[in-house]
């Protein structure tokens, strides 16, 4: 897959990848492309976005940047904006059509403030992770997370961890989640109970290594 | 003299094998007796390590690292060294405008009142060591008892008023040198320390086994002359 051609389909959309690229280099800088074979994007709540760069349908690598969501409206027949949170969106390979493929119709009304659901993330980072982007999911995992945290959000951090199915998620992404809401562990009064599920979920799985849940009780 | 263990340069071993992270130290050429210290992390899906390090007063570093750094890998399981290296890209991502330079301890880098990560405003400021061991206390993997660390030892309270100097010369902000000002005599943990628990063989480690394997680490860094 070489210089995928993203139709022009109204005003602020890209012809192609490379001229996206160009636009995103040009505006928000510090962007790195494989080839001509990634594509970004993502934003964030913050002022900062994020540009999530994808080799084919994969995740490839991504750069902090600085830019605004509206710098961005990008859409194609072949290419759709998947919300992973409110304003955070990537830019996937459109396998099939998806509830928000609008072919033709350019930035899709539906993806501009799609419902808020925090928890969302989780899932989309076990996505990641099932698919071996293990550092993207926890990427994802501490930024959300460091956000939410930032914002003084506690509760809703706090019900996340007593919702987490933990048999659903990796070592990986579980141990992501405790490291993550370590250091506000005395604003999270799930968080012992998450632990324990944890440590009771590795051990299950055989998994309980020495020292790899140390420090992380709270 | 102790030989540490897990510490490499990157002659004889290259940044390339590193798994997710260590900490890497040199010799600084223009400070004689002065070390740098910072992280080594690899984000797996791009293949690529990086040196988070706290430069000087709001310069928060996180490119390739130079070869003139030696690396020591800490003892802890690979899982949790990924871990700490997904923090260290979310500390890169959330202090874009740096984190202040000052002498404020690194076991409380979180305010629990307000949610902030005191490596942001709310701190006064951390060192190139203190930032290091902040990073892994925040992780729940201290590198160091604290508790265990001798006060004013020869030398410290003079770096901490050279560097005080620096920064007035630097032109930081004059709350800010007041701030730094009031910590002088605080407890100080050199760049060599962080390294030498990072070689011991568990975590945290007390004084008494750092201290011995900092010592071998600056005469390796001083025989393999690695100074940037």
């Amino acid at each position: 897959m070489s210089n995928i051609e993203l139709k022009p389909t109204g005003k602020d959309l890209y012809r192609s990848s490379t001229e996206l690229g160009r636009h995103v280099e040009r505006n928000v800088g510090r962007v790195q492309q494989n080839g001509t074979e990634s594509y970004c994007l993502a934003f964030s709540q913050a002022r900062a976005a994020y540009a999530w760069l994808f080799s084919g349908s994969c995740i490839g690598r991504r750069d902090a940047v600085e830019a605004e969501p509206e710098e961005f409206p990008v859409a194609h027949s072949g290419w759709w904006f998947e919300p992973v949170d409110f304003h955070d969106y990537v830019l996937r390979e459109l396998q099939s059509p998806g509830p928000f493929a609008r072919p033709g119709r350019g930035y899709p009304e539906q993806l501009e403030r799609p419902e808020k659901k925090p928890a969302d993330f989780i899932q989309h980072a076990n996505r990641l992770d099932k698919h071996g982007r293990i550092d993207a999911a926890l990427d994802l995992i501490y930024e959300k997370i460091d956000s939410l945290l930032r914002g003084g959000d506690f509760a809703e951090v706090d019900s996340i961890l007593s919702r987490v199915e933990t048999k659903s998620l990796s070592v990986d992404l579980l141990l992501g989640l405790l490291t993550s809401t370590l250091p506000a562990r005395t604003k999270l009064p799930s968080r012992r109970e998450f632990f324990a599920r944890v440590e009771g979920e590795i051990t299950e799985r055989g998994e309980l290594e020495d020292g790899l849940l140390t420090g992380l009780e709270g | 003299m102790v030989m540490p263990a897990r510490v490499y340069t990157a002659r004889e071993r290259s940044f390339d094998r590193l798994e997710h992270v260590a900490i890497a130290i040199t010799l600084l050429r223009r400070s004689p007796g002065q070390q740098h210290v910072g992280i080594l992390h690899k984000d797996e899906s791009l293949g690529e390590v990086r040196m988070l390090h706290l430069l000087w007063h709001n310069r928060l570093g996180n490119a390739q690292p130079e070869p003139s750094y030696a690396w020591i890998v800490p003892p802890i399981p690979r899982r949790r060294a990924r871990q700490v290296a997904a923090f260290c890209r979310n500390v890169h991502r959330a202090n874009p405008s740096g984190i202040p330079y000052a002498f404020s301890q690194a076991s409380d880098c979180f305010n629990d009142q307000t949610g902030a990560f005191l490596m942001g405003t709310a701190r006064k400021g951390l060192t190139c060591a203190t930032f290091v061991l902040g990073v892994f206390h925040s992780t729940g993997l201290p590198l160091i008892q604290y508790e265990t660390w001798p006060t004013s030892r020869e030398g410290d309270e003079q770096w901490q008023r050279h560097i005080i100097e620096e920064l007035k010369a630097g032109g930081a902000p004059l709350q800010h040198i007041r701030d730094v000002e009031s910590e002088v005599g605080s407890v100080r943990y050199r760049p060599e320390d962080v390294a030498g628990a990072a070689a011991a063989g568990s975590i945290p480690a007390p004084f008494a086994e750092a201290y011995p394997l900092a010592q071998a680490i600056l005469a390796r860094l001083r025989t393999e002359g690695l100074s940037t």
